[in-house]
């Protein structure tokens, strides 16, 4: 897992996770877009323009943050079957104000049985504060949501191969 | 600010749990099982069940809420105190979480729990009849506020997006509440800290002081049935005494269906007080009281044609909450007394006559 924030703003934070479950398996997981774009521990909840995900659907996300929330904006940037998908994540009032940044996973077959999940987020870091800080911040939110993504697939796949075994 | 949605399940394929929503196809993309969106026979709603996610909030209220808790108890009022009140209150918060019944089905099957646990510390010698029912009686109110948390907490993880929320409703694995109660057992411990307790109980007998005297005999020598509630512990049913209580130094030992208690005389004053003390206790309720010493004194009342028997006995009890035991101990003492003066009553007045 990486997390960089580079001198011009610019977040690149990326990640891969081995997955002993087919693509197909974890894409089917994976596609409960309600669910897995709210692994972020900030998103509570998720409204898509028209209930449908797919490429171009606005979106409205509501954050929350302790005892108060917000709504962002964003929209399905991309949204392949069976391939992965890509998010928006925007300030309502001003797209490039407060961390304006997408977010994507992308699968790769690595075999029948197995598969590579690529986690991306993309965006600017716009917080008057040093870039270390950020760096950690951002550390944290990341690999929240790596974690929680790996443990929702093992949980699945051990679920499933005992579900098999029966 | 979009409203809260209400969390709706996605269709899963019955066989490998894909997400169908929003396919053109009517087959599982991954396995290719055919499914019916407008069937719900043919999807599920639900993910695979994983015991120890859905478990593991049920656990860590009724394993770490109650340890702590357990923990500040003990400090505050001692081991049994504390085992009396967070075990019920962990099997509570489990049956409350988990469970098909409803509410009172829930509260039910854990006061049925409870009894079940009772039962084997009681089976294993931990615990006599009398103190048993104490526990029982008095673990009630905590399995309720047990079963209320578990209640609130399954209630809390329904609405959220625990991702076992769906099998909040479904068949629970109930045999894991018994190994709290049988831990906390087998590592049964003792309030130091509780200072000798006296219960008196007296009687008039219609008989003068002297022959009152001839009638003294103790527990194990009282010709009557005896009264049920002693029945209930084994280790107060007398089997044979020897030795004799004649003067002082005297040592007469019980012997009970389980142990023995033997007596040693300190003090007699003919026609007026004998006292005694403990100096063995053996598996004759051990883990309830410390038997310390007795007496018997005799007073002469109207004129001397009666008398009035005072019998004492001391002891330091171990069983706390005092709240719950002190009143089962005064009533078990009490009942003994009174076994043990109606047989003296017997005699005495038999004599007179």
């Amino acid at each position: 897992m990486t997390v960089r924030i580079h001198r011009n703003g610019r977040v690149c934070c990326r990640a891969s996770i081995d997955l002993p479950l087919s693509t197909g398996a974890v894409w089917g997981q994976l596609r409960d877009f309600r669910s897995s774009a709210t692994h972020d521990p900030f998103h509570a909840w998720i409204v898509i323009d028209g209930d449908v995900p797919r490429a171009g659907a606005k979106l409205q996300i509501v954050h929350r943050h302790l005892l108060w929330q917000s709504v962002r904006i964003g929209r399905i940037l991309r949204w392949e079957e069976g391939v992965g998908y890509a998010f928006s994540d925007l300030c309502l009032g001003d797209s490039l104000r407060a961390f304006p940044h997408v977010l994507s996973y992308q699968l790769e077959a690595v075999s029948p049985g197995s598969c590579r999940l690529m986690i991306f987020v993309g965006g600017r870091w716009t917080a008057p504060v040093p870039r270390w800080l950020g760096r950690i911040w951002l550390w944290w939110v990341f690999s929240h949501v790596v974690r929680t993504v790996e443990n929702q697939m093992l949980r699945f796949a051990v679920a499933l191969r005992r579900r098999v075994s029966q | 600010m979009p409203a809260v949605p209400r969390p709706i399940p996605p269709k899963r394929c019955l066989k490998c749990f894909y997400i169908l929503d929003h396919l053109q196809s009517r087959v599982c993309p991954e396995c290719g099982t055919a499914f019916d969106p407008e069937n719900r026979q043919t999807y599920t709603t639900k993910p695979p069940f994983v015991w120890w996610t859905f478990w593991m909030p049920a656990l860590l209220l009724a394993g770490g809420g109650g340890g702590i808790l357990w923990t500040v108890l003990i400090m505050l009022y001692g081991f049994t105190a504390a085992t009396t009140l967070t075990v019920p209150l962990a099997i509570g918060a489990i049956m409350g979480y988990g469970g098909k019944v409803g509410f009172w089905g829930r509260l039910l099957l854990a006061l049925i729990a409870l009894g079940f646990a009772i039962g084997i510390v009681a089976g294993m010698g931990f615990l006599g009849g009398l103190c048993a029912a104490v526990v029982a009686t008095c673990a009630m109110v905590p399995v309720l506020i047990g079963v209320l948390t578990g209640r609130a907490l399954r209630v809390i993880l329904a609405g959220s997006n625990f991702s076992q929320r769906d099998y909040l409703r479904s068949w629970m694995l109930q045999a894991l509440i018994f190994l709290l109660p049988t831990a906390a057992a087998i590592i049964e411990g003792r309030h130091p800290l509780l200072s000798p307790i006296s219960v008196t109980t007296t009687q008039v007998i219609n008989a003068p002081p002297m022959q009152a005297w001839h009638g003294i005999q103790f527990y194990e020598q009282v010709r009557r049935p005896v009264p049920w509630l002693l029945r209930l512990s084994p280790s107060l049913r007398p089997m044979y005494t020897i030795g004799h209580s004649e003067k002082v130094g005297d040592l007469k030992t019980c012997v009970y269906q389980r142990g023995k208690l033997a007596k040693q005389i300190t003090q007699i004053i003919p026609g007026q007080r004998l006292a005694f003390r403990v100096v063995l206790q053996d598996q004759i309720e051990n883990d309830g009281a410390k038997l310390l010493d007795g007496s018997f004194d005799l007073s002469p009342i109207d004129n001397g044609t009666r008398t009035r028997v005072t019998l004492t006995t001391r002891y330091v009890p171990l069983l706390t909450p005092r709240f719950a035991y002190q009143w089962a101990e005064a009533l078990a003492i009490h009942t003994l007394h009174g076994h043990v003066l109606a047989g003296m009553k017997d005699t005495a007045e038999g004599n007179a006559q």
